[in-house]
């Protein structure tokens, strides 16, 4: 149960993670926390060759309160 | 106290804090995988995905090609080198020659009869390598149909061995006196299930292997439970005199019978240590752990009870259906066998006859896991004494309280198995004291008039059980003390170290026979290194054997003192007296002169012992639950467990309680949660933690464990029985019977385990209709 070879990057920005993603031809995969991807790889079950982080990417971990509701940012922590 | 030995306690009976904890809870543990050395080499083992099926081929050269890769060995390479056959992993327990033919090749070769079953060992610089090239590696495999359980394995439509035209290797027998003639007024016959479940240890199972070609020497860490018999298997199998191999026990996080057994991997590691010449280490991963580690449990059981009508019970007769697995391993004897000769539990039961068949199926083989056979037939016994009680409407527990064998029919005997022929006996107890102090400490009789009520959308229910606890397997145990240069002791024991709190123990006793303080003793163990002979610990035998072999150790060691001393004093080795911290005076005419022990300590003064004996001990006692079923989900909440068990003489009251209430933890878990799935091609479904479900602390808050020692053993100097197992050993049948009391109004009888809620939904569904 260890990790398969794979690259790894770690892009600043939405655009450049898109670019990243896409270039990877669906052999890319996202990551923020690993909790289900990092298992997965470890029992081989997923061998992606590329996996950008998405940690430094800037404006996706707000909560904001609108008209139409509540908006959760896709990198919102249970601990905000 | 027995009259036949005397022996006075100090540390002994008193809670004294593990002195295991600091360095464990430090960090300082040293477990297999946190060994390393120079020039390592890691190992990873390729097992087959398929359960059953013909290896057409094996390609290994794109693997071997693999960066960091240093070797890749299969079946070919072990046949070459042991002679043209692939060596097995041999029967410890209860060996016969009906079983050898069953027995597991350490390494597949020509057929694979089990998913998990290893096929090619990969040996790389680094883990993540040597996995990178197991996937590279061609395994072709033409599958055959899966026998997948053991109705279809009693079928013997496919074989998982051809040449031997059955899937049931042998059918062990228990008997006690003509249960077939036995006419009764009241019989009832039903049958019981237990899930396949194992004991699932925090530490998987890991080697280091160390080969030294010039020494002719073959060293192996990762020792565990019996490591002198693992030794004699490895040497046979690799061809060496046994004192050209050494097994180390390094800490050990948890054992419950499962591990330390020899396994495949017990050859295959040292194989390519050897082949390569480089030492080679292994670690089992969880999802291996799930399918390379013995299973334990699967059984079925059809059982008959014939009584009179005041509930004195004739005669026990019935069948059982062990679901083996693949192969039959180590201990593949002993499940089949206990659960047949322990079916009549702590009972007065004059008649029995059950017999118990081996079925092989394409799973992973079982071994023993904490009270072997025990659990399992308590279960059933316990559920089929409430079903007979409520027929004829005696209370439960004045049924049991009827049946319960009496301190004067002492030493009892169990139904007889055979072959080879077991016979078994209880030594000593007051069977009734620990039920009625039982049903004191969960206040039955105030809670009573709970059963069956319905509060709060719950319904609330009692159950009882009644249990014997088996131990002190012979057929002996060593220990040796050595007076060091520093005037402390040190004591080597032949028993094994599995996170039991043995070290501990072991000191308290050694500490009370010298009269010394206990830091003054250091305590060596399990090592091959150590002693010449050792047993190890299984059968709850660790501190009841070890223990004793240590006070002969220290009697015999008190003649040395006596001697050494006589000699320095000049006078007769009768005239020295031994005291307090081994202090020697002299006594008698010219009297007065004494030697401390650093005196005489420069001298090598060194004692061995050893206590032999086959009979073995019986801790018996009763638990108890409360339970709250919601009939809307079918789950069921344990509010309250009491364990009353009575142990003849507890050396330390803080690890035995230890010891019972995580048994109590393991038996619920394999009560209520822990499943090992099968679908029908004999695929594992549950092969990580996340499917396969152990309690948590939030699970079972309120478990209660009360030791006695009314019941002194005959059979050894410390009176001590094996405590290690009985916790485990009611917990199905009470927490099963609470759930039929809770549900009574419904008519829901369970039969088998675990009590999902799912189960119990359906159970109540089908009441209803």
């Amino acid at each position: 149960m260890k990790l398969p070879a794979f690259e790894y990057a770690s892009p600043e920005t939405l655009a450049e993670a898109v670019v990243l993603l896409a270039a990877g031809g669906g052999t890319a995969k996202a990551i923020s926390g690993g909790q289900s991807l990092l298992p997965t790889m470890a029992f081989r079950l997923a061998t992606p060759t590329l996996l950008v982080d998405l940690r430094k990417l800037p404006g996706l971990d707000r909560i904001t309160l609108g008209e139409d509701g509540v908006r959760l940012g896709a990198k919102v922590r249970c601990k905000a | 106290m027995n009259a036949k030995y005397a022996f006075v306690p100090n540390f002994v009976g008193t809670p004294v804090e593990r002195i295991e904890d600091l360095r464990l809870l430090r960090g300082r543990g040293q477990f297999v995988d946190d060994l390393h050395c120079e020039a390592m080499l890691h190992a990873a083992i390729l097992r087959s995905s398929v359960a059953h099926g013909r290896i057409r081929s094996i390609n290994v050269a794109a693997a071997r090609a693999m960066p960091g890769v240093r070797g890749i060995f299969t079946a070919e390479d072990v046949v070459q080198a042991s002679n043209g056959s692939v060596p097995t992993v041999p029967a410890r327990s209860f060996p016969l020659p009906e079983l050898v033919p069953f027995e597991q090749p350490v390494i597949a070769h020509t057929k694979v009869r089990y998913v998990g079953e290893p096929v090619a060992v990969v040996v790389a610089d680094s883990v993540a390598l040597a996995e990178d090239a197991l996937d590279a590696v061609e395994l072709d495999i033409e599958p055959l149909p899966a026998v997948a359980d053991w109705h279809a394995s009693a079928r013997n439509g496919t074989l998982l061995f051809e040449e031997r035209g059955s899937n049931q290797p042998i059918t062990y027998t228990a008997s006690k006196g003509d249960a077939a003639s036995v006419v009764a007024p009241y019989v009832r016959r039903e049958t019981f299930r237990v899930q396949r479940h194992t004991a699932v240890c925090m530490e998987p199972r890991g080697l280091l292997a160390v080969w030294d070609g010039a020494h002719t020497k073959l060293r192996v860490s990762g020792a565990a439970k019996v490591p002198f018999a693992i030794r004699r298997a490895l040497a046979q199998r690799m061809d060496l005199p046994e004192d050209c191999v050494d097994m180390i026990e390094s800490d050990v996080g948890g054992g419950f019978g499962v591990r330390g057994e020899f396994y495949p991997e017990d050859y295959l590691i040292p194989f390519v240590a050897r082949k390569l010449n480089r030492p080679v280490k292994w670690t089992e991963d969880r999802r291996e752990n799930l399918l390379a580690s013995d299973h334990a449990r699967e059984i079925d059981m059809e059982i008959e009870i014939a009584c009179e009508k005041d509930g004195t019970i004739l005669a026990l007769r019935g069948c059982a259906w062990v679901d083996m697995g693949a192969y039959v391993r180590a201990n593949g004897s002993i499940q089949p066998g206990n659960a047949a000769q322990f079916l009549s539990g702590p009972y007065r039961v004059p008649n029995i006859h059950v017999q118990s068949t081996m079925l092989l199926t394409n799973k992973t083989p079982v071994g023993t896991y904490r009270a072997p056979g025990r659990f399992e037939a308590d279960f059933f016994r316990e559920r089929l004494f409430d079903m007979a009680a409520r027929d004829l409407a005696i209370d439960p527990v004045e049924f049991r309280r009827r049946n319960l064998v009496s301190k004067e029919e002492m030493p009892y005997p169990f139904a007889t198995v055979t072959p080879p022929e077991r016979k078994e006996e209880m030594d000593s107890g007051d069977y009734r004291i620990t039920l009625d102090r039982c049903l004191a400490e969960i206040k039955w009789p105030e809670k009573a008039r709970l059963q069956g009520k319905l509060i709060d959308g719950r319904y609330h229910g009692l159950g009882i059980g009644c249990f014997i606890e088996g131990g002190a397997s012979g057929p002996r145990e060593n220990a040796r003390l050595d007076v060091e240069p520093d005037a402390s002791v040190s004591v080597y024991v032949g028993s094994a170290n599995i996170g039991q709190g043995l070290e501990t123990v072991c000191v308290q006793i050694a500490a009370d026979a010298l009269k010394l303080p206990m830091e003054r003793i250091r305590i060596f163990h399990g090592s091959t290194t150590y002693l010449k002979e050792g047993f190890g610990s299984f059968h709850s035998r660790s501190v009841v054997m070890g223990g004793s072999a240590i006070l002969a150790a220290a009697e015999n060691l008190k003649q040395v003192i006596c001697q050494a001393a006589a000699r320095r004093l000049g006078c007769a080795a009768s005239d020295v007296v031994i005291g307090e911290g081994l202090i020697a005076f002299q006594s008698g005419k010219a009297g007065g002169k004494s030697l401390a022990l650093s005196e005489l300590a420069g001298e090598g003064l060194s004692a061995e012992g050893t206590f032999a004996n086959h009979h073995h001990t019986t801790a018996y006692g009763a638990a108890a639950a409360h339970v709250a079923v919601d009939a809307r989900t079918g789950h069921v909440a344990v509010l309250e467990y009491v364990m009353v068990e009575d142990l003849g003489r507890i050396i330390n009251p803080l690890t035995a309680n230890g010891q019972a209430v995580g048994a109590i933890v393991q038996g619920l878990g394999g009560a209520f949660l822990e499943n090992l799935v099968y679908d029908e091609h004999g695929q594992l479904l549950t092969a990580s933690l996340a499917d396969y479900m152990l309690p948590t602390a939030t699970d079972f808050p309120s478990i209660r464990a009360i030791m006695l020692e009314n019941s002194p053993s005959p059979n050894n100097p410390l009176g001590a029985k094996g405590g290690g197992e009985g916790g485990t050993v009611a917990v199905g049948g009470v927490v099963a019977n609470a759930v039929a009391a809770a549900l009574v109004t419904l008519g829901v009888e369970p039969r088998e385990l675990p009590l999902s809620p799912l189960k119990i939904w359906h159970l109540i569904e089908a009441a209803r209709r």
